[in-house]
């Protein structure tokens, strides 16, 4: 595990090396960096190209919006993570990475599958919702909700009960040709708290760590096939209880549900720069019209947390909450 | 609820530029792209901003709704001039001072 080609090395050619193939959110990613976190999705035909490669970022003539971290203009953004790597990312069909040096591959890697390609949905116009999803029933369920909300804890907890997990913090939504949101494989893996982890019972080695300073440990989900696209049936939006004067679960509707969505799009603070506010806007309307919306009010921390899960299982498996009435 | 009240049955109002729409369930969801805030409007509320596409009087505007929903014409202007204030203050409508204001493409547009 290895970058293949540093940028102080691009003059060298003998050093440039066939791109390897990963597939994930229904895109062919080429890269010339190795992804082991995707390595085991299995290939889509006919999915859109999108090219990984080492080099030199530049900059970003004429950006509609600078500071030392980004560089953002409709088709072209710049990610600059300090000690990590500079990413650049065009027209959605190319990301380059420009590490600043060789030896944090993982954190490298943490980015590009994070920030980085979170950034490549907005420019797909895919809809990244900051969202863990599972398989339930043939459709997609998905937990929404700010860091440390419990996406990922209640994905594993299903997964452990038998649920196929479909993505992880970034769950991107796109359209089908009747406007069904629809969610692909993403990243087949879980990051997890090092106390979630424990709660859990899932083994971690101290080698697994995740972001320096914070006790965050990534877990393969296994095998995942990348053909799979599922119907969006249902976001349920993570809400600590204290700041919720709403029931323990109760749907959204209309102006609620997009604000929701809204509210949780993936690093939703990009889409002005790069000119997307109101596209964003009528995919979230799209959605809010055809997947049920709900809030989720939980405990933070994990006293709780067999009663909420159990009582949110129960919630999505009901068949008298199944789809919407109208759009059924 | 505003005291300095700038609507009146005689003034005409439309919806400004840079607010999006959309429907759920028949009822409108409305996004000012430069505020990012997100509006709801009921039944009535949205049937109002149905006809702000263009140019209206709000007299003319009553007019409608009374005819199409069962209500007095006193309480009805007296509520479609609070929803329109309430509009106003944040930015979704603008006020047209005379029928001048309104461009030739509305006037052929207008909504009966």
């Amino acid at each position: 595990m290895k970058l293949r080609l540093m940028s102080s090395d691009l003059a060298d050619d003998n050093l440039a090396s066939m791109p390897l193939d990963y597939f994930a959110f229904g895109l062919h990613l080429r890269s010339e960096l190795e992804l082991p976190e995707i390595s085991t999705v299995t290939a889509v035909c006919d999915a859109p190209v999108v090219d990984i490669r080492l080099g030199t970022t530049g900059e970003i003539p004429a950006a509609r919006y600078v500071d030392t971290a980004c560089q953002i203009s409709a088709d072209d953004c710049l990610l600059n993570v300090d000690g990590v790597a500079r990413y650049r990312v065009r027209n959605g069909e190319e990301i380059i990475v420009e590490p600043f040096s060789a030896s944090f591959e993982r954190r490298v890697r943490l980015f590009l599958l994070g920030t980085v390609f979170g950034t490549l949905c907005h420019q797909r116009g895919l809809l990244p919702l900051h969202a863990s999803a599972i398989e339930v029933d043939g459709r997609a369920i998905a937990f929404a909700g700010v860091s440390g909300a419990g996406k990922s804890t209640l994905a594993a907890h299903f997964h452990d009960r038998g649920y196929p997990v479909l993505c992880d913090d970034l769950c991107a939504i796109h359209f089908d040709r009747s406007a069904q949101p629809m969610v692909s494989q993403g990243i087949p893996r879980l990051k997890l708290w090092r106390d979630a982890a424990k709660m859990l019972g899932w083994q971690f080695h101290s080698g697994e760590i995740d972001v320096d300073g914070q006790e965050k440990y990534q877990f393969p989900t296994g095998r995942a096939s990348a053909g799979t696209t599922l119907a969006l049936h249902r976001i349920y939006v993570l809400e600590d209880v204290r700041l919720s004067a709403q029931q323990r679960i109760c749907r959204l509707k209309g102006v609620d549900a997009t604000d929701a969505l809204l509210l949780h799009t993936y690093r939703r603070g990009l889409l002005a720069p790069m000119g997307r506010t109101a596209i964003n806007f009528m995919q979230s309307t799209s959605i809010a019209k055809r997947a049920c919306v709900y809030s989720f009010s939980r405990c933070l921390g994990f006293d709780n947390f067999a009663a909420e899960a159990e009582k949110l299982e129960g919630h999505f498996l009901k068949a008298g909450n199944a789809r919407p009435g109208r759009y059924g | 609820m505003n005291s300095q009240s700038s609507l009146a049955a005689a003034t005409f109002v439309s919806r400004c530029d840079g607010i999006l729409h959309a429907e759920i369930d028949q009822e409108i969801v409305a996004l000012s792209i430069a505020k990012g805030t997100c509006y709801g409007l009921n039944a009535v509320g949205s049937r109002v901003w149905r006809l702000l596409a263009h140019p209206i009087q709000v007299s003319t505007l009553c007019e409608i709704l009374t005819s199409e929903y069962a209500v007095e014409p006193s309480v009805c202007e007296c509520q479609v001039l609070e929803l329109l204030e309430d509009l106003l203050a944040e930015g979704m409508i603008k006020t047209c001072e005379s029928i001048r204001e309104r461009g030739a493409d509305d006037l052929i547009g207008a909504e009966k």
